[in-house]
């Protein structure tokens, strides 16, 4: 496999698919057709500046995860630009089970679940060997555990969108983000406290 | 992720990733934990280096290796190691077959 081309169809099909949706909204709502626009560019031109500014000729393993990691992120975040427009184009189509409320509940478990995955590779990067303040060890404990916290978080957060009813979702939801990601930052301030006695 | 399953049915290839689990550690160490040959133990860690599951990087004469397991790998290991998965012992070389 090139190095220089690690999971390219994932954030490809994201995008094609921004494009196209939002290429339908533009017809269909001309009146706001610069906000579609700008949707549509936003994401390709960061993911062309970042490869070719940040990543121009670097080839090694380290640049390769760098890249890996950038390609996911790109998926990630076209997905989440890809639902709601799409939720809209088939509701502009006339399929009007697509309520408002459809569409929170969607946007809920989308992010939940996106916020799942990154949970899942947090443990993948690798941790420093130089002898700096946390030890290699200390660093891969960190790594598991906070990669454990934000994987159920995203779980959890999916969770609520689905089943809590929607007057109070959105407070249950923030409340299990909070709490999903202020236990890993109470481990690490717990840890540095420690660290410095 | 079939190859993840087929690195993680081997043993070996589970107590080394149980070893890197509590601390980075160079090629020597892994292999003094071991009964088997340096030879063998190299191709158990090229194994696990193609399917992304640890990290070599060389540090002056040493080679050091590093985890790089996902949750749902970790999981995985757990549930392997538990329930005894390829108890017998393979060779690296009948992976590849």
């Amino acid at each position: 496999m090139n190095p220089a081309r690690p999971h390219l169809l994932a954030p490809l099909t994201m995008i094609g698919s921004i494009l196209v949706l939002g290429s339908i909204m533009i017809t269909r709502k001309p009146e706001v057709a610069p906000v579609f626009g700008f949707a549509m560019g936003i994401l390709p031109i960061a993911w062309f500046l970042i490869e070719k500014v940040r990543f121009r000729g670097e080839l090694d393993e380290s640049a390769r995860e760098d890249r890996m990691m950038v390609r996911n992120s790109v998926a990630a975040a076209g997905l989440m630009m890809a639902v709601p427009l799409g939720l809209t184009v088939l509701f502009t189509s006339g399929i009007t089970a697509i309520t408002d409320d459809f569409e929170q509940r969607a946007m809920g478990i989308v992010f939940g679940m996106v916020f799942a995955a990154y949970g899942n590779f947090v443990p993948k990067r690798p941790v420093s060997l130089s002898k700096g303040e946390c030890s290699p060890a200390g660093q891969q404990a960190f790594n598991r555990f906070s990669g454990l916290m934000f994987m159920l978080t995203g779980l959890a957060y999916a969770g609520v969108w689905i089943f809590v009813p929607l007057d109070y979702a959105l407070p249950a939801s923030m409340a299990v983000l909070l709490t999903g990601v202020g236990i890993p930052m109470l481990r690490a301030a717990v840890l540095f406290l420690n660290r410095r006695r | 992720m079939s190859n993840v399953f087929k690195a993680l049915a081997d043993p070996t290839r589970r107590r080394v990733l149980e070893l890197l689990r509590d601390r980075p550690m160079s090629a020597g160490e892994l292999s003094a934990e071991f009964d088997v040959s340096k030879p063998t133990m190299s191709a158990h860690f090229t194994v696990l280096k193609e399917c992304n599951l640890v990290t070599a990087r060389k540090e002056g004469k040493q080679v050091i290796y590093r985890i790089k397991l996902s949750v749902l790998e970790d999981a995985l290991l757990g549930f392997a190691q538990t329930f005894g998965l390829g108890t017998a012992e393979t060779r690296p070389e009948e992976d590849e077959s």
